[in-house]
């Protein structure tokens, strides 16, 4: 263990410099600039806090905090590029998708605004960060939900970008909740957990983002009226469906 | 407690769902063909099953029910995919449609999910009770709804209606 975080560290902050410099070298950074400045954030804030934790344990404790913060609202960012790009083919999905994540995003920072406000005292940084995770988690849910519904194809840039961030969440608001609940007792795990998780998702990152490649197109848009086309479906499946019940029933 | 579930049941399906999102190619949806009811009439054929019985040979009787039960499957397993074709040609095609509306993505869905939910009915009364047994079952199911109907509709006509709805005996 005493080698273990300082290790997890160094190569974290190698890792990332990598995926910085090759973002600059594929200009992928024109691509996707919400993503490379959060890496270069994360970058720059982790060696302050390097400098702060030689200065003392509090002042790391309250910067290791305060760039939390920052990260969590970059992070909304990230995830709202994210968004943008894999859904990049799909117009009228991606603006149908918009108002509904909107909802669900704005109706669970109120829950945990209205929680924070009834209670103050009892929110440490840790459930907060916790909170505002959990709502960037529930945004990915519905991102992916709506990838998987519509079989939209994503280019590997995309699908590194995706599967990366939100591996890094995953691990995040499930890490976070068993530190919340269990406390001081999971303190050795996550001191594991919590680097390795982060090493995984930069090494996902780097599998992803290591070379521009093309963002894939999907199939010619729909020639048809849309509602036409869409009350044929349903006509469709309708008429399989009354095929399947009367051909039992002869 | 049940925090600490809805957050790691949340990160669970994050992971889930990150397995099932592959990437998939602008691969072509043909069309397998629709089977015939034909089929579905020979495979429930009455006289087949009449003389099967005849025969009064027991292994007999079990296995061409076995296969009948088989053939059956197939042949829900064909309109099935036939559906999914259906419903996978529509999310394909109107993914880049402008218009997209959400009541009418939700009506296609629920067309989807309740053909899903015949199907698995149905798929599962045939696995139990064979292609017979379920065919029985539907229009016992069939005439009972019919009388239900019925019975409604004299009730709704008043007290002076007939009291008999023809429930088959």
């Amino acid at each position: 263990m005493r080698f273990f975080t300082p290790a997890a560290w160094w190569t974290g902050n190698v890792v990332l410099g990598a995926l910085l410099y090759r973002g600059l070298r594929q200009r992928l950074v024109r691509e996707y600039p919400v993503f490379y400045g959060y890496l270069a954030y994360v970058l720059c804030s982790s060696l302050l806090l390097f400098r702060l934790s030689l200065v003392s344990r509090r002042a790391y404790a309250i910067g290791f905090w305060a760039e939390e913060f920052v990260a969590v609202l970059f992070g909304v960012a990230v995830t709202w590029e994210i968004y943008g790009a894999a859904l990049a083919g799909c117009p009228g999905v991606r603006r149908m998708g918009r108002s509904l994540i909107t909802l669900i995003v704005l109706a669970l920072f109120a829950k945990f605004a209205v929680g924070l406000a009834a209670q103050p005292a009892l929110a440490s940084p840790m459930e907060l960060e916790r909170n505002l995770r959990f709502a960037q988690a529930v945004w990915l849910l519905a991102i992916l939900s709506l990838l998987v519904y519509y079989g939209v194809p994503l280019g590997r840039n995309v699908a590194g970008l995706l599967y990366g961030y939100t591996w890094f969440i995953s691990s995040a608001v499930a890490n976070l909740a068993l530190r919340s609940a269990l406390g001081d007792q999971f303190q050795s795990w996550w001191t594991v957990l919590h680097p390795l998780a982060y090493l995984v998702t930069l090494v996902v990152w780097c599998a992803g983002l290591w070379s521009r490649e093309k963002n894939l197109v999907p199939n010619p848009a729909l020639e048809q009226d849309y509602a036409r086309f869409s009350g044929q479906t349903v006509a469709g499946i309708a008429r399989l469906r009354a095929r399947l019940v009367d051909g039992l029933r002869l | 407690m049940t925090g600490l579930l809805v957050f790691i049941g949340a990160s669970a399906a994050l992971i889930l769902l990150l397995l099932v999102v592959k990437r998939p190619a602008n691969g072509e949806l043909t069309p397998a063909g629709l089977p015939d009811r034909a089929i579905m009439e020979r495979i429930l054929a009455p006289e087949d099953a009449r003389y099967i019985a005849s025969l009064g040979l027991p292994r007999v009787h079990r296995l061409f029910l076995r296969e009948r039960r088989r053939l059956a499957v197939r042949w829900l397993r064909a309109i099935r995919a036939e559906a999914t074709r259906l419903f996978r040609l529509h999310t394909r095609a109107v993914r880049q449609a402008r218009d997209v509306r959400p009541m009418t993505e939700v009506r296609v869905a629920c067309a989807f999910a309740l053909f899903m939910l015949n199907y698995a009915v149905i798929a599962g009364l045939v696995r139990w009770y064979g292609p017979f047994g379920a065919g029985a079952i539907l229009r016992l199911l069939d005439s009972l709804s019919g009388a239900m109907g019925r019975l409604s509709r004299q009730l709704a006509e008043g007290p002076g209606a007939p009291a008999s709805v023809g429930i088959p005996a």
